[in-house]
């Protein structure tokens, strides 16, 4: 990959991603930035307006009713993290996070890309104001254990959800 | 987007980018024009502009595009009512930096 295929590579990556969080009356602008984009000078420039596109992306997502969402899942994430700080086993964590992730998938890519980080980012901001408890300051890799479940049920409930539309648009 | 009940002061940016439409009200600018011409990054100036369309302040187009393969772009310009809130908005010249008045005052 050359010097400027990779840049034009990962800003095609960002407003792809831009495309998934933008809500459904911000998705023409998101439209219009890409094709703005074009005449934007290769290299990191370009890249910079891509990164400007995930940041509008987000910004609309959260005026249109997302910072609501975004407060709820972070806060789901702060309670079940510190049930998982006072339970002996991570399990019932793990399941409540992929469950919980997984619904919100379902319910649509730009929903779960504003719910899903906040659900994990709740897990390090309780570990931050509680002080950083044991057992984090043993393990560093333990958010981990929130990203990856969260992850995964991200994504399948979003594929799940692609392919039930696929289905039903062949019906 | 929704439109803002507030009647909330426009921020400097806003002002910046209504300056640069106002000094040309009846063209119709680029996004990326406007963005090396107010110095704004993308992620500032298009919340900016979606907020000025969604309040009714600017019209939007889609042009055609200009070779085969590649995607129409987007073209800004006030409304009528926009126009008549940016020149209000710039007439308060002490919360004004020189530089936002310029390009109304080229415009006069």
């Amino acid at each position: 990959m050359n010097t400027t295929a990779r840049p034009r590579f990962l800003s095609a990556l960002l407003f792809r991603i831009s495309e998934l969080i933008a809500p459904p009356g911000s998705q023409a602008w998101i439209a219009a930035m890409r094709a703005e984009s074009q005449v934007v000078s290769p290299g990191s420039s370009q890249l910079r307006w891509a990164v400007g596109g995930v940041i509008t992306a987000v910004r609309a997502n959260l005026v249109e009713g997302g910072g609501w969402l975004f407060v709820s899942a972070l806060s789901l994430g702060v309670a079940v993290s510190y049930v998982d700080l006072r339970s002996v086993s991570r399990l019932a964590l793990q399941v409540l996070l992929l469950a919980s992730a997984f619904s919100i998938g379902l319910w649509g890519p730009s929903r779960a890309m504003i719910a899903v980080p906040a659900l994990i980012a709740g897990r390090a901001l309780l570990v931050v104001a509680l002080g950083f408890p044991e057992p984090y300051s043993h393990d560093q890799m333990d958010v981990l254990y929130c990203a990856a479940p969260a992850g995964v049920g991200m994504c399948t409930g979003l594929a799940l959800r692609s392919l039930l539309r696929r289905l039903q648009s062949r019906e | 987007m929704k439109s803002t009940k507030r009647n909330r002061r426009p921020s400097e940016q806003a002002l910046q980018v209504a300056a640069c439409l106002l000094a040309d009200p009846d063209g119709w600018h680029y996004g990326y024009s406007l963005s090396q011409r107010t110095g704004l990054p993308s992620g500032t100036l298009y919340p900016i502009l979606m907020r000025l369309a969604g309040n009714g302040l600017m019209e939007t187009r889609w042009e055609d595009p200009e070779r085969a393969g590649r995607p129409p772009r987007h073209l800004y310009r006030l409304s009528g009512r926009g126009a008549k809130w940016a020149r209000e908005a710039m007439k308060a010249p002490a919360s004004l930096a020189p530089a936002l008045r310029a390009p109304l005052e080229s415009a006069r």
